[in-house]
């Protein structure tokens, strides 16, 4: 059973690694209504430039500069929020539609940056010369992934212990107002450019932490990586846990990774000898009805959005405000 | 005579080759409740959003103040001096009626994230600050019951005395209100009329665009008309139940809410 | 949504439950796992050679007499699904081997995040970057990393064969500025200088210029004895033309792309009389003709997609070591027997059941085999890499043609230098 409870911790790794990603996307889409198409662009930088700064220095590339671990992985988060300012500065006055667009093309424009840019990202062949911080403390096996998986677990943990406080946040209120009804917002004072710019680029730290958490776990990172596959699954994690719903990220990724990997796994063990080499497409076609019946049938996700934040009324009379209540 | 508090000068708004708003030129005088009237289309609520920063003017300038604000953002008016509502109501519609108050104060420390987690007992004094102000407003405008209901589930009437409550929370001193007692029941006006005639008193000065003649004949000095985007007529209200131009712009007859 | 969660943990214990009594289940069977990208349309045929192989061990008798179950898992092309693939095969299933995967960027942290740190080795058909031999290099892949795909070093190290024997000993090199030109210009730099032939210059060409007349004329101010041209057609057909019309040497050596018929019309072969190229061979060996008639015979069309070949071997030698490595060997043991099935003095074994059968005979006797594979015989160097056949060539007035062979054996020789 040693092997169950080793894979179990390497699974339970990815999913929360997943889940920091799906909750730095659900501050986006869930909370503020910022339509991003790039996620795997925010998740690459972050990934990038956390190896970049903590790995060793390499013959003919740049980077390489073995900065502690967590400096090089707040570097990361960094970056992804520093692509996102910029992206954000020239895109979030667009459309929904429009920004999706952009926000794929940046995705599409990182991922052949990376693929090309081989003297600072290693080009197709990927970037190597990362060290897992402290394997010498802990070995490489179960016990480092353990370790890992705690960590992990704290950085999901903060995330989301922020993003809670957030939502609740006066500055959360701002966000949902702005999501309902900008007009009025605006009406009332508020500049819903600079509140989208701040949610778009925070959340973008949070795909960059979870994309060099990601690098970290590998110890590696390549262009096949960051492929737009990658946005699409977390953006289903989030409509399957129930988008504006921070738990229900967390549940949703948990649940569309377990089947992810999971219904591989069940095939090829239960699925007869001949169907074998067809369970990648059954696979696929499993996923992809998953996410359209959820979307047919319970499209505000399993946990949806809670919008009454403040505390229930303290009781009183019920009726007085009801007066009149026949307008039109 | 003292400076006016909104100054407005040959506004001119265009779609296409259409004037909705044509050279108005206008002023508000501080303190008053200045009723805007005119058939519909004449350009009253055009002329509003172009004030309030909507919409921009084509041609024009808008003063508040002594200061000019002409093509400032809704959100650098708000914060100015001039607050509005909507002729359809704009809740927020899936927050409570309490939030939706809580919303609108300007300069608080927990909308930005640095003082939001550097400051939080600031933060959390201030909110209780605020909701316990939201509760008393509430009250002020008869909702106090209704703190804790979703804004999009409450009536329209409620909704327009909502959108009042929302504003009084920034604490404007000019406050435009389009369209307030249409289609609200008579309880709910009386209401609304005799709130606005409280805070008048308080200082603020309001300027009402409004159908109901009643309405406007009996709480609003001065009346300024509006046909077809030009200004027709300004003066008391008694002088404008006696102007025939009037009655014609009203498609010759006297129109009754 | 409780009911979602009670189901998912009901699945899941299934799940284990079954996995619990799998394993006391049948008599004798040896897992192997494979990670394959199964649902990209050239994806599959890589896993059903992989299959095939496997067919024929079993055919043969099997693993130390037990069947062989290839799990087959699906990378989606997708390093998450993939590692997580090979880490649910190694800790659920208990594989001891690992087949795969396809791409460099889903086998590398395989081999790192799974394989490395479980002791497993890991035999890949296709992963061909050279990122595999500096880890190798460094030590961290723990003699665990095994690939029958020849890396571009293989090119590398030809081509500066092919220019000592020309008897050039200064040389300028333009190379095609992407992944491939900037790899094969510097592992090409290394070889010639062993060699002892100077490099004047290393030239990058960006694709598609009108003119190259600054890169020439740079190479041209170094004045080597000749050049040699790691480029496409396209922009070595102006290039070369240039280069030729400044008064270049016309003593010139070209990479594989340039055995084209648009370059040789573009130039004209009255000024590619000396020119010659290195390409790549198909092993001239019985045993990869004897594979491709099983395999038509097996498929019922010919091996005519990327990396069948490969696949087939790398397979069949995962198989043969762990047969080498006796039953309850660790995943170290297997990798460690790949030189006993790999050696070149041992027993000729053929790859196919009746070859298996004879190799675990000579293996139960304590003797070592050479395995005649798909793509020749194959011999691992210290970091994992594989030679191959290549031909030196040349230009005709026609086309071109072949003047010299390199056995893999030839090939490998020239490797160890390195
Ligand atoms: N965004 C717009 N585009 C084009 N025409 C408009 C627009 N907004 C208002 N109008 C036109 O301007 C005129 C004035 O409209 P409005 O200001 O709403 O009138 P009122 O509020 O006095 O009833 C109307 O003819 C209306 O159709
Ligand atoms: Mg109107």
């Amino acid at each position: 059973m040693i092997g169950v409870l080793s894979y179990l911790v390497f699974f339970a790794t990815m999913a929360s690694i997943l889940a920091i990603a799906v909750l730095g996307l659900n501050l986006q889409w869930g909370n503020t209504g910022l339509f991003n198409g790039g996620v795997a662009a925010f998740f690459g930088m972050g990934a990038y430039v956390t190896l970049i700064l903590g790995g060793l220095p390499q013959p003919d590339r740049l980077g390489g500069f073995a900065l502690p671990y967590l400096l090089a992985l707040l570097g990361g988060g960094a970056g992804a929020g520093l692509l996102a300012w910029v992206v954000g500065r020239c895109t979030l006055h667009l459309r929904h539609d429009y920004l999706a667009i952009a926000t794929f093309g940046i995705a599409i424009t990182f991922e052949n940056v990376a693929r090309n840019a081989s003297w600072l990202t290693g080009g197709a062949q990927g970037l190597r010369g990362f060290e897992k911080p402290l394997q010498d403390t802990f070995g490489a096996g179960l016990s480092y992934n353990a370790g890992f998986l705690a960590f992990v677990l704290c950085v999901l943990a903060l995330v989301y212990l922020f993003l809670e406080r957030l939502v609740a946040s006066p500055f959360g209120r701002l966000l949902r107002g702005i999501r309902e009804d900008e007009t009025a917002a605006r009406s009332l004072g508020k500049a819903p450019a600079r509140i989208r710019l701040t949610a778009f680029v925070t959340g973008a730290v949070i795909l960059g932490l979870s994309g060099g958490l990601f690098a970290t776990f590998y110890g590696f990172v390549s262009p096949q990586d960051v492929l737009p596959i990658l946005t699409f699954q977390i953006w289903a994690m989030l409509i399957v846990g129930g988008s504006g719903n921070n738990l229900g990220a967390i549940i949703g990724t948990v649940l569309v990774w377990a089947a992810w990997t999971l219904s591989g796994w069940a095939l090829s063990r239960f699925a007869p000898l001949d169907m074998q080499l067809y369970t990648g497409s059954i696979q696929y076609i499993l996923i992809g009805s998953v996410i359209v019946a959820m979307l047919f049938w319970r499209p505000q996700g399993l946990f949806p959005e809670r919008l009454l934040i403040s505390r229930p009324a303290r009781s009183r009379g019920t009726t007085s405000g009801q007066t009149g209540s026949t307008d039109t | 005579m003292a400076e006016p508090i909104l100054d407005i000068r040959d506004l001119t708004r265009a779609f296409g080759p259409f004037k909705a708003v044509d050279g108005v030129s206008l002023s508000i005088a501080r303190g008053t409740i200045t009723g805007l009237i005119g058939p519909n289309g004449a350009g009253k609520s055009t002329l509003f959003n172009v004030l309030t920063g909507e919409l921009a003017p084509t041609a024009g300038t808008v003063a508040l103040n002594g200061q000019d604000v002409t093509g400032l953002s809704p959100d650098r008016l708000f914060v100015a001096g001039m607050g509005r509502t909507f002729q359809i109501p704009r809740p927020f519609a899936r927050m409570s009626v309490l939030e939706n108050l809580m919303l609108a104060p300007q300069g608080q420390a927990g909308e930005t994230l640095p003082s939001l987690f550097l400051s939080p007992g600031k933060v959390r004094k201030q909110e209780r600050q605020l909701r316990d102000r939201a509760r008393e407003v509430l009250e002020f405008v008869t909702l106090g019951a209704l703190a804790d209901h979703p804004a999009g589930k409450i009536s329209g009437g409620q909704m327009k005395l909502l959108e009042l409550a929302r504003v009084l929370m920034g604490d404007p001193e000019l406050i435009l209100l389009d369209e307030p007692a249409a289609g609200v029941n008579p309880t709910l006006t009386g209401i609304l009329i005799e709130k606005i005639e409280e805070l008048n008193r308080q200082g603020k000065t309001f300027v009402i665009i409004e159908h109901d003649m009643d309405f406007i004949m009996s709480h609003c000095d001065p009346v300024i008309a509006l046909a077809e985007g030009k200004v027709i007529f300004q003066g008391s209200a008694s002088d404008a139940q006696a102007n025939p131009l009037l009655l014609d712009a009203y498609l010759g007859g006297p129109v009754h809410g | 949504m409780t009911t979602t969660l009670k189901t998912f943990g009901a699945g899941l214990a299934l799940g284990l439950s079954a996995l619990a009594s799998g394993a006391a289940a049948q008599s004798c069977e040896v897992k192997i796992g494979g990670i394959f990208p199964t649902s990209v349309d050239w994806g599959r045929p890589i896993a059903e050679t992989a299959k095939f192989a496997v067919d024929q061990v079993n055919a043969g008798g099997g693993i130390n007499g037990c069947t062989v179950d290839l799990l087959l898992r699906d990378s989606q092309s997708d390093p998450k699904v993939g590692v997580d693939a090979a880490k649910a095969l190694v800790d659920l299933d208990g594989v001891k081997v690992l087949l795969g995967a396809v791409g460099s960027g889903v086998s590398m942290p395989i081999l790192t995040t799974v394989a490395v740190p479980a002791g497993i080795p890991e035999f890949s058909c296709c992963s061909a970057a050279t990122a595999f031999t500096a880890l190798a290099e460094e030590g961290k892949s723990k003699g665990l990393w095994f690939r029958t795909y020849p890396t571009t070093d293989v090119q590398a190290a030809v081509t500066a064969k092919i220019v000592a024997d020309q008897g050039l000993e200064k040389v300028a090199i333009f190379y095609k500025n992407d992944d491939w030109g900037q790899d094969y210009a510097k592992l090409l730099a290394g070889y010639l200088d062993q060699m002892g032939v100077t490099v004047t210059e290393s030239v990058a060409a960006n694709a598609a210029q009108p003119s190259y007349r600054a890169e020439v004329t740079t190479a041209l101010a170094t004045a080597p004895d000749g050049i040699v041209g790691l480029l496409y057609p396209t922009e070595a057909s102006v290039l070369i033309r240039e280069w030729i019309s400044l008064g270049g040497s016309q003593k010139m050596v070209f990479s594989n792309s340039l055995r084209s018929d648009e370059f040789r019309e573009a130039v004209g072969d009255k000024y590619l009389t000396q020119a010659v190229g290195m390409d790549n061979a198909a092993p001239r060996v019985a045993s990869a003709d004897a594979f491709v008639a099983s395999y038509t015979e097996n498929f019922g069309s010919g091996p005519n997609g990327p990396g069948l070949p490969n696949s087939y071997d790398a397979a069949m030698i995962a198989m043969l070591a762990m047969q080498a490595a006796g039953p309850d060997a660790s995943g170290a043991d297997i990798a460690a027997a790949v030189a006993k099935v790999t050696d070149p003095a041992g027993t000729p074994v053929t790859a196919d059941a009746d070859g298996f059968a004879k190799a675990a005979e000579v293996l139960s006797a304590g003797d070592t085999v050479m395995y005649q594979g798909a793509t020749g015989n194959v011999v691992f160097d210290a970091n994992g890499d594989v030679a191959a056949p290549a031909v030196m060539w040349k230009f005709t007035e026609t086309g071109t043609e072949e003047v010299t062979y390199f056995t893999m054996e030839d090939v490998r020789s020239m490797l160890t230098g390195n």
